[in-house]
């Protein structure tokens, strides 16, 4: 009997052993896996449970000066459908037909849409409308996913295109105001942290986590939406008409430096946007802050303001033009090559004679000419707050490649590179008795913390009182004592001053290439509002008289009977009781 | 002899007083669990029927909420530039002014003419205080 006991009992000792082994091994992997490697799959396994997506607040709008929306916040669908599981063919065929009627589209178009790849989301329609979501979801299709999101719309269509600017698909402003004022018009996006199934979407009543966004806020410009459909609709016929290449045109308030329009061209739709194209990259810009020019004749009252500051010259003075000036070598000539004798102050600018200007900056000298320079906000950003905003070049006596010639061409507007933008803010601070306002184009910004309205700020005083009520009249001067000038407004007093300027190109200027340009601003006696108009290349007549004033005269009374400014020599109906 | 009978014949005193018996309290335990489970199976349905709700409020105001866009964003079409223009050309037969004249008038305006009474917003009349039933009653009294 032991004999047997001991024949049984190693081989029961021998399972034993190996069973002890086997449990040893699994206990050793167990721990390895639970308590070893315990983070790793720890994290892992969250990251297959758990699902983290973004929750954006609704966007901004944005509001022109009495309210209208220019851009609202649609919410919208985006469509996906799970490649794994619409490789069943017959279950990709039905929930194609489901999803055709909804979409709009053939069902070979949505198949055809999850392209080549067995693996991930495809996206078969972007932004569609909340109803139609809220119908595929309900709908129930196995593998189709809706993610809500958000999309820009424009009831004024392509109005300040570029202006607005735009957002990408990840409603982070790309271009514009809604890139420049991104932090005010995005808020803050929140996380909702949530349970998930193997598909990826939210499984009910499981856990979830939601970090609130911050709400975004609203901004109202200083844009006035029929103004500005006013400027770019002139701007758009003026560039026809002429053939010319492009231009901007830019309405201000002068006392306070709020800007009631500002249109350029060539520039995008935002109806037509086609981000992926990228030779339509530079038409994202916004020209009238960004693209610099030299401004010619319309310079001439900067001189002209400096001179009458100083106390060197008066509207009466007189000079002798012979019709040419010499300097450091040069010959200067008039634009029409004429000669006038002896001639005042205010015939220079009404004949816009180069040699005056000449005369003028050598009355005034460097030093002090480009101190004015300076001080009418020339070689600076004006700070209006739009993105790529230029400088500017101003090339001063104590750059080491200045030459007494610069001082010559700069008086007459040559030789200095501004925007459109600095032109404007420089001629209104004429205007408006002689203070450089900061333009600014955000009136106010309306958030969940109450209002912040934005307040005209003034720069610096650039001449006296005296100086500006001076060149206001001498400017008046230029349009109405100026037969048949093209800047007249039946009924209006008009300021202004024509300029006309060749393009510089490397080596030199081309001589069949002008920039032609007004300013002008009115009611004389208390200036409600300034207009700059810019019009590049044009094809025919070259000169800013004939070419930009029209613009500006077709464009004033408008503006005035729309702001309600009563015209200085109105028709008597009835005198007396 | 007959004390070890005495001592053998008394019965055995009872450790405990007799109060329960083992069934009742087995019972009495089982009901105890169940009711501690149901209790359990309550408050997670009524967890899950609040996350339920919550869901549905969330998904109700962001469907409000995609509804007050809209009409936003219909009303903004509907007062827009263009629509305007068009409508006042196509609807209204207008055109675009041609010369535009402004004329002073050198007479005093017409004295301030009644508005019809259908374009007045309601007048909100002052509300009377009543006194109750009861005050009523007291006031008739001569001591009050």
């Amino acid at each position: 009997m032991p004999q047997r006991m001991a024949r049984v009992s190693w081989r029961l000792l021998l399972l034993g052993v190996l069973f002890c082994a086997a449990g040893l091994v699994l206990t050793a992997r167990l721990a390895q896996l639970q308590i070893v490697s315990h983070g790793h799959y720890a994290v892992e396994a969250e990251d297959e449970h758990m699902g983290v997506e973004k929750v954006f607040p609704p966007r901004g709008a944005i509001l022109d000066r009495n309210g209208y929306p220019l851009a609202l916040t649609l919410d919208t669908y985006d469509i996906y459908i799970n490649r794994k599981v619409w490789q069943d063919e017959k279950l990709a065929a039905d929930g194609a037909e489901a999803l055709s009627s909804v979409l709009g589209k053939r069902p070979d178009e949505i198949l055809a849409a999850l392209g080549p790849d067995t693996e991930g989301d495809a996206l078969v329609a972007g932004s569609i409308g909340y109803d139609a979501g809220r119908k595929i979801i309900e709908m129930g299709v196995p593998g189709v996913k809706a993610t809500a999101t958000i999309v820009r719309f424009h009831p004024e269509g392509d109005l300040a295109s570029a202006l607005q600017g735009f957002v990408g698909r990840d409603q982070t402003g790309l271009a514009g105001l809604e890139a420049d004022l991104q932090d005010q018009l995005g808020g803050s996006a929140g996380t909702l942290y949530f349970e998930r199934d193997s598909m990826g979407n939210p499984i009910p009543f499981g856990y979830r986590q939601l970090t609130q966004s911050e709400p975004a806020s609203d901004v109202r410009l200083t844009i006035d939406r029929y103004i500005q459909e006013a400027a770019e609709q002139a701007l758009d016929a003026a560039i026809e008409t002429n053939g010319a290449s492009g231009g901007s045109i830019i309405v201000m308030e002068p006392k306070t430096g709020a800007i009631l329009a500002m249109a350029s061209r060539p520039s995008f739709k935002l109806s037509q946007l086609d981000l992926a194209d990228e030779t339509k990259m530079e038409l994202y810009r916004n020209r009238a802050v960004t693209d610099l020019y030299e401004p010619g004749s319309v310079m001439k009252v900067v001189t002209m303001s400096t001179a009458i500051d100083l106390g060197l010259v008066t509207p009466n003075t007189t000079y002798e033009d012979t019709g040419m000036a010499y300097v450091g070598g040069y010959a200067i000539e008039n634009w029409d090559f004429s000669v006038n004798g002896t001639t005042t102050m205010t015939q220079l600018l009404q004949k816009s004679l180069n040699t005056g200007a000449v005369w003028v900056g050598q009355q005034i000298g460097p030093e002090h000419f480009y101190e004015y320079v300076q001080r009418f906000g020339f070689g600076e950003p004006t700070g209006v707050g739009l993105g790529g905003e230029a400088a500017g070049t101003v090339r001063t006596s104590d750059d080491p490649e200045w030459y007494p010639s610069d001082l010559a061409t700069n008086s007459f507007g040559q030789g200095i590179s501004v925007t459109p933008l600095q032109m404007i803010t420089a001629v209104a601070a004429i205007a408006n008795g002689g203070e450089l306002m900061r333009p600014y184009i955000v009136a106010d910004v309306v958030g969940p913390d109450g209002s912040h309205e934005t307040q005209p700020q003034v720069v610096r005083r650039v001449i006296s009182e005296s100086t500006s009520r001076t060149l206001t009249a001498m400017m008046n001067d230029v349009v109405e004592g100026v037969p048949s000038h093209g800047a007249r407004v039946q009924g209006y007093h008009i300021a202004g001053k024509t300029g006309t300027s060749f393009i510089s190109v490397p080596g030199g200027y081309a001589p069949d290439r002008v920039i032609t340009s007004f300013v002008g601003f009115a009611p004389v006696s208390d200036p409600r509002m300034i207009v700059l108009v810019k019009i590049d290349e044009p094809q025919g007549e070259r000169l800013g008289g004939t070419v930009a004033a029209p613009v500006f005269a077709e464009l004033a009374p408008k503006i005035l009977s729309y702001l309600g400014v009563p015209p200085d020599a109105p028709a008597l109906v009835q005198q007396g009781g | 002899m007959s004390t070890l009978d005495r001592l053998i014949s008394r019965p055995l005193p009872r450790p405990f007083p007799r109060i329960l018996g083992v069934r009742p309290v087995l019972v009495g335990a089982f009901l105890v669990v169940a009711c501690l489970g149901l209790l359990q199976v309550a408050q997670t349905s009524s967890a899950t029927t609040t996350g339920y709700n919550l869901q549905r409020l969330e998904d109700e105001r962001f469907a409000t909420q995609a509804e007050v866009h809209q009409l936003e964003a219909e009303v903004a079409v509907l007062t827009s530039i263009d629509r305007i223009d068009r409508e006042a050309r196509d609807r209204l037969g207008m055109v675009p002014a041609g010369n535009t004249m402004t004329l002073e008038v050198h007479k005093q305006p017409p004295e301030q003419q009644l508005v019809p009474l259908r374009f007045l917003t309601e007048s909100k009349e002052p509300q009377v205080e009543t006194s109750s039933w009861w005050q009523k009653l007291l006031n008739l009294l001569p001591f009050f």
